[in-house]
């Protein structure tokens, strides 16, 4: 790792040491906030926004490899800010998109006044169509992760068979939601496009957003991943803390082999994950011919993984953690959710099967 | 029609009946061993006054006087017609147990208030420190005159928010061996020094709560069975927990919920249900229903000729409970980003007006989180297993 790296991990890692411990994003979660503005601040403030952003637009220009560990310190300590999201996914997007979309969108992006979020993979593009004389953008965006925090949704619309994105301010009227809160502490939403269609709100377009889709949501499914990971080893560190310090039958919890050997068991599933995760994010900075099928293969890993570390998790701190104020259970909720983002992981592995065969 | 389809007719339409649309309702949003208390109770006031809320009881008590077979029946249509739950702590465990260790007086009091609901009974058994490791429980109970006076306190009490009694054990003699020392008390829970605190649960809603005793008196004509002997008595009672569900129900309903949401799922061209990797993972789950469905009928034709289900009751507790969450997880897997939601307030049976999610979405991921208790309440999947391993195999 470069020096820059290390920097960025390092404050990362102390930042969300010091000031998102469990306890207080709790207090943010029921406070009913989408967001806590003071953290929203303090990542641009650090730099986080502008991690993978070009380095001729006043960012790092880190590939994803360079980031896992901050990724990772993501799942770790259940960031809610949808920083990933908006700096890396839709920020990605917006750095390959136009001269104009560039200047428009990836100041605020970086300075943090643009809080975007994207739709699931398999969303219903927006369409373009001359109503009244007036070429108006409509459709609706369900399940959007993090739509009701954002202040933008990059959207995919598709129009005489050609594919664009664009970003639509949330703000504008037109533009409606409903949020909802989900099971991770986040704020979800339906979104409804209804507007008077401007061409300022494109971010590319043709050959260029099939391209840019292919790679936004191989890169989303690295990032989730790459948390993945993340809540796995604070799933683990938790159990091996808890069982340590559990005294039943006279003795600690860690001490019964039973035990032992299903944590062990958990780290390897942890390991293996983040072994395929670096590969697979190595493999898409370095444009390697198979990086679309190890971003899959990686997304899977982790699903499969996270979803048998988090729930051994559970069972082996016992009741303790089928509690809302204990932290474990809140891994085991987030990976139930990443599961399917950003999109179903049958559907992952029947592409993955496809790709092999092609 | 047989014997037994007359019956079932007869169960049919008394749920047909008195099962209205907003007790149905609270069946369908139940998203965990507990339906919504207030719904909870009118079903039990229903069945009551039909006498059928104690299928398990014998009549002399107040039960039916069903076989084993017609109670397995009623419980299956209850089940497949989402009638609410009752809570069961009353009925299902203190009832079986008061009535084989219990006094005159005891019996007489308690047996019929548990079943027209007056008294709701709440189990302290597991305490902060006292899990698995029940004879570790540390709340004490001294005798002062014709008083004990309790002093301790009792967690994961289900439902003790909405109970005014509690049945506990406690610790009324320190100097022998942790099993030894240990009484079996009902306790009112309006009695002064009592607090009771609720728990949020994972998935939010509350259902467990944690019982404070500050010097709370007790009258000793509350001690069930000899005082000392609590630990025989609460084995007993345990055994009633493990043993008396039929997890089979539970999980045809789920199998019954997962195919319907299937052919509503879009997946390709067609639905999930006609998805041959889907098909595959529901099939290896329905085998697995089917091998529990035959293990709970042979353990019912042993209990039937006189014999003790014994260690079986654990293995149908491990198979019943973890296939379940595997059942959630497919129920999870249909509904995909549709499950993310909490829509807390659309779980409330009176809730009114739209909510973010499709029906068949809105229970999926509360049930897939809040099950991941069934493998440890009522004796862990571990405890459970290391009782296989040291009573059937002599490990």
């Amino acid at each position: 790792m470069t020096d820059e790296q290390n920097m960025l991990r390092d404050s990362a890692e102390r930042y969300l040491r010091e000031n998102y411990e469990f306890a207080s994003r709790q207090n943010a979660v029921d406070s009913g906030k989408a967001l806590d503005i003071e953290h929203w601040r303090a990542f641009s403030d650090m730099g986080w926004t502008a991690m993978t952003a070009p380095e001729n637009a006043d960012g790092f220009g880190f590939g994803l490899a360079d980031i896992v560990p901050v990724i990772e310190l993501f799942g770790y300590y259940l960031v809610r800010e949808p920083l990933l999201e908006s700096a890396v996914l839709a920020g990605g997007v917006i750095a390959a998109g136009s001269e104009a979309a560039r200047a428009l969108y990836l100041p605020g992006i970086i300075d943090g006044s643009i809080i975007a979020t994207i739709p699931q993979r398999d969303s219903t593009p927006l369409t373009l169509q001359a109503i009244d004389g007036e070429d108006r953008l409509q459709g609706d965006l369900q399940f959007v992760p993090s739509g009701g925090t954002a202040s933008h949704v990059l959207a995919p619309i598709q129009h005489d068979h050609e594919n664009h994105w664009a970003m639509i301010d949330l703000s504008q009227q037109g533009a409606s939601r409903v949020a909802y809160k989900t099971h991770d502490g986040r704020h979800g939403a339906h979104i409804t496009v209804d507007l008077l269609y401007d061409d300022g709100c494109i971010v590319l377009s043709g050959t260029d957003a099939d391209a840019a889709t292919q790679a936004l949501y191989a890169r989303a499914m690295l990032v989730a991943a790459a948390e993945g990971v993340g809540a796995m080893q604070g799933a683990l560190d938790s159990t091996v803390e808890y069982t340590r310090q559990r005294e039943q039958f006279g003795q600690s919890l860690s001490s019964f082999q039973a035990l032992q050997h299903r944590m062990a068991e958990m780290l390897i599933q942890t390991e293996l994950a983040r072994s395929l995760v670096l590969a697979a994010c190595r493999a898409w900075d370095t444009q390697a011919d198979n990086a679309s099928t190890l971003a899959l293969a990686a997304k899977a890993k982790v699903d499969a993984a996270a979803r048998s570390v988090t729930q051994e998790a559970i069972q082996m701190h016992g009741g303790i953690a089928t509690t809302n104020e204990y932290k474990v259970g809140h891994y085991f909720k987030r990976m139930a959710l990443l599961e399917s983002w950003p999109q179903h992981r049958d559907a992952l592995i029947a592409e993955f099967i496809q790709r092999r065969q092609g | 029609m047989t014997d037994y389809q007359i019956f079932r007719k007869s169960v049919k339409d008394f749920l047909g009946e008195a099962l209205t649309p907003e007790l149905r309702r609270a069946g369908e949003l139940t998203t965990s061993v507990f339906s919504e208390f207030s719904a909870a109770l009118a079903w039990q006031k229903k069945l009551h006054a039909q006498g059928w809320i104690a299928p398990d009881w014998p009549s002399e008590f107040g039960g039916p006087g069903w076989d084993i077979q017609q109670r397995s029946i009623f419980q299956e249509e209850c089940k497949l017609a989402n009638a609410p739950s009752v809570v069961m702590m009353g009925i299902q465990m203190l009832g079986p147990m008061l009535m084989h260790y219990g006094t005159e007086e005891q019996k007489q009091y308690y047996l019929p208030r548990m079943l027209s609901g007056a008294d709701i009974w709440c189990q302290g058994y597991s305490e902060p420190g006292a899990g698995s490791d029940l004879a570790s429980l540390k709340t004490t109970a001294v005798r002062d005159g014709d008083n004990y006076v309790v002093n301790g306190t009792k967690i994961w009490t289900s439902m003790a928010h909405h109970a005014n009694q509690i049945f506990c054990l406690v610790r009324t003699d320190k100097a022998v061996k942790p099993q030894a020392g240990i009484s079996f008390l009902l306790i009112d829970l309006e009695s002064p020094g009592i607090t009771i605190t609720p728990i949020v649960s994972l998935d939010g809603q509350v259902e467990q709560c944690q019982v404070f005793f500050d010097a709370v008196k007790v009258p000793c004509a509350n001690l069930v069975g000899a005082e000392n002997d609590g630990w025989s008595v609460a084995k007993s009672l345990l055994e009633f927990e493990r043993g008396g569900h039929n997890f089979t129900i539970d999980v045809k309903k789920q199998l019954r919920k997962i195919h319907s949401q299937a052919k509503l799922t879009p997946w390709g061209e067609k639905t999930r249900a006609a998805d041959p990797v889907f098909q595959h993972r529901l099939a290896e789950a329905e085998i697995d229903a089917l091998a529990l469905e035959h293990t709970e009928l042979r353990i019912k034709g042993a209990v039937e000729a006189g014999g003790n289900p014994g260690a079986l009751s654990s293995l149908v507790k491990v198979v019943g409970t973890e296939l379940g969450q595997r059942l959630n997880e497919l129920s999870i897997d249909l509904v995909g980003p549709a499950a993310a939601p909490q829509c807390l307030e659309a779980l409330d049976p009176n809730h009114k007006g739209d909510t973010p999610v499709p029906e068949h979405a809105l229970t999926a991921m509360a049930e897939y989180i809040n099950n991941r208790a069934a493998t440890i309440y009522g004796g862990t999947a571990e405890i459970q297993r290391t009782i296989i391993a040291k009573k059937v195999l002599g490990l």
